[in-house]
């Protein structure tokens, strides 16, 4: 407890606003359900192997005589064409879709904020090539851009990956932009220049903290997206790869026996309703959180 | 009397779609060491383009400056770079206020942080000293309850605080002169007489040189010792605030002091009202001058003295301040 103690000393007011945001982020039921959705699914998604019933049938192993089982007690979500337990599959494929989302966003953040803020703050010649670039990467269709790269990369998880931090980064780019425009010309930027500031400090210190909330959000909010996009990728043959049991590649595969077996292509399908409906509440929440003309106590 | 700060033929014009116009034209401006100047004009005088261009902060597209020195302690600022600004002088030996207290604290920090930040950069303390160090210069500045006001955000303190928070930083620097820019605007006027009290006291205690900005005479005949009133970039009168004051030559000093609200019986006089057009030659008061005559259109007049250190700038005067 006495680490604690001294974490209060330094961290007291940022603690405090902290508890008093998830104070208010839990008082709307559903944004604290949502919360509480993601959480199940982290540790869904960390435990996977040893809560799933069949670990074995996640990945090859074939059980072809109970082949296209309705759900049962035995099958909570059926069975598949090799006779594979899909209530297995399908929580081992919240651990794939969480950790593919996560790096996307992770990278992807890694590329914008420090551009935006730099273009935003910089102004001038700077600005304008990185503008210009993200004019360049915004004339697509950010799902078409997306299939493009994973296509030319050759069909693979990391490389759907990389198609959509690739064709991704532009949008967030121009957003951090903007908000490190406005703040720019904020008096308190001005008077930390008064005081000598040099201007690499200024970004640090200055602008990337108060951009920071629409990029909380977004970034939230594109977890939800990015696992959708992977699962597009996936199902049009472009992501995951047979026998990841990846949503999209399940329901894709499912297309075949979809007249006869319904649960196939119901239960992976309504993971990703779940999954992306709480990540995108969840975003909800935190913008109404930090957004000081919502945030009444 | 040792100079500190002396500004010379300065020009500066801003650059807008009809062509460039000027925004300061001062022909000698001095302030010594210990002393305090005030800087009195109406809203786009010029006096916070002043200001600016002593720290080099003047937006380097938009403004031209065409001449003249901006002398601190010898050194002409305007020939130093932007890195020499930052390392030397801003922040180090010169610090400034700006008008509004409620944007000049970043909000997203403490208040602790951010005074902390600038004590640690000039002091190097750490830890229960930066602490402590914190503590006692927001208690220089009349805080009350200054070990709780670190823990707070901007937003949690009040108008009045908040400028006591930024004079606070202002301080910590050790800055030699403090650059003072309406420091009480936006803000009650019991609050801004505390802040007034406590830059007067601070400055006497700790000898500090003021260039105190308003747009007030009467605030700055609190704080000044010698006040300038400069009206459309130019220095129109120039002196001791008694002899500014009690004895005042221009009729632009006159208006703004018969603009500070008094007793009821007594009227107050409508100074902004214009009485002709606007001119580009002769005397930039021309066209709200009630004393204005044909002669004042042919030139543009020059300061002439008074009496000791008291000038004015009114062809109308002669020498000695007779009419």
């Amino acid at each position: 407890m006495k680490s604690f103690d001294e974490f209060l000393l330094v961290f007291k007011p940022q603690w405090r606003e902290f508890q008093q945001s998830l104070y208010l982020f839990n008082r709307n039921h559903l944004q604290f359900a949502s919360l509480m959705v993601v959480l199940l699914l982290v540790l869904i998604a960390i435990f996977a192997p040893w809560i799933a019933p069949y670990p074995t049938h996640i990945l090859e192993e074939t059980n072809v005589q109970d082949k296209l089982l309705a759900p049962s007690t035995q099958y909570w979500f059926g069975t598949d064409e090799l006779g594979r337990d899909m209530f297995s599959r399908v929580l081992y494929g919240t651990r794939i879709s969480l950790v593919t989302a996560l790096i996307a966003v992770f990278i992807s953040l890694c590329i914008r904020i420090p551009l935006g803020a730099v273009a935003g703050t910089l102004g001038g010649f700077v600005d304008e090539v990185i503008m210009r670039l993200t004019d360049i990467f915004l004339s697509f269709p950010p799902l078409l851009l997306s299939i493009a790269i994973a296509a030319f990369l050759g069909p693979s998880l990391q490389n759907a990956i990389a198609a959509i931090v690739i064709s991704w980064w532009p949008w967030y780019t121009r957003l951090i932009r903007g908000q490190a425009v406005s703040i720019r010309e904020r008096q308190f930027v001005r008077a930390a220049l008064s005081i000598g500031t040099p201007r690499s400090k200024i970004i640090f210190n200055h602008v990337l903290p108060n951009t920071i909330a629409p990029v909380i959000v977004q970034a939230s909010m594109d977890i939800g997206g990015v696992i959708l996009t992977i699962a597009a990728l996936s199902f049009l043959g472009l992501g995951a790869q047979a026998p990841t049991p990846e949503w999209g590649l399940l329901i894709s595969t499912s297309r075949t026996y979809f007249l006869n077996a319904w649960w196939y292509s119901t239960f992976p399908g309504l993971a990703i309703i779940v999954t992306v409906l709480a990540f995108n509440l969840i975003g909800d929440g935190i913008r109404e959180v930090l957004d000081p003309k919502t945030r009444k106590i | 009397m040792n100079t500190l700060l002396e500004i010379k033929n300065l020009k500066i014009n801003f650059k807008t779609f009809e062509g460039e116009k000027q925004a300061l034209d001062i022909e000698h401006l001095q302030l010594g060491r210990g002393e305090t100047l005030g800087l009195v004009g109406e809203s786009g005088a010029g006096k916070t383009v002043l200001a600016l261009a002593v720290l080099g902060l003047l937006p380097a597209g938009q403004s031209v400056i065409h001449s003249g020195e901006i002398r601190f302690d010898g050194e002409d600022l305007l020939q130093k770079s932007r890195r020499e600004l930052e390392e030397n002088y801003r922040g180090r030996r010169i610090a400034m206020i700006f008008q509004d207290p409620m944007s000049t604290l970043n909000p997203v920090f403490t208040v602790g942080q951010q005074l902390g930040n600038v004590i640690q950069r000039h002091r190097g303390l750490k830890g229960a000293d930066l602490k402590n160090a914190s503590i006692q210069t927001l208690e220089l500045v009349r805080l009350s309850d200054a070990e709780s006001a670190l823990q707070k955000y901007p937003h949690e303190l009040s108008g009045g605080q908040r400028q006591r928070v930024i004079i606070a930083i202002a301080l910590s620097c050790g800055a030699e002169l403090l650059i003072a820019d309406e420091p009480t605007r936006n803000l009650d006027v019991t609050i801004q007489a505390g802040i007034l009290k406590l830059m007067d006291e601070l400055q006497k205690t700790l000898g500090l040189s003021v260039l105190f900005i308003a747009n007030n005479m009467g605030l700055v005949n609190v704080i000044c010792k010698h006040i300038g009133v400069l009206y459309r970039g130019k220095v129109v009168e120039l002196g001791p605030s008694r002899a500014v004051i009690e004895n005042h030559k221009h009729p632009y000093t006159e208006a703004l002091i018969s603009a500070i609200p008094r007793e009821k019986s007594e009227k107050l006089k409508f100074a902004a009202a214009s009485l002709r057009s606007e001119t580009k030659r002769g005397c930039p008061y021309y066209a709200r001058c009630p004393l204005a005559v044909e002669s004042c259109l042919e030139q543009n007049p020059n300061l002439i003295p008074i009496s000791d250190g008291h000038r004015a700038a009114c062809i109308l005067l002669r020498e000695g301040g007779g009419r």
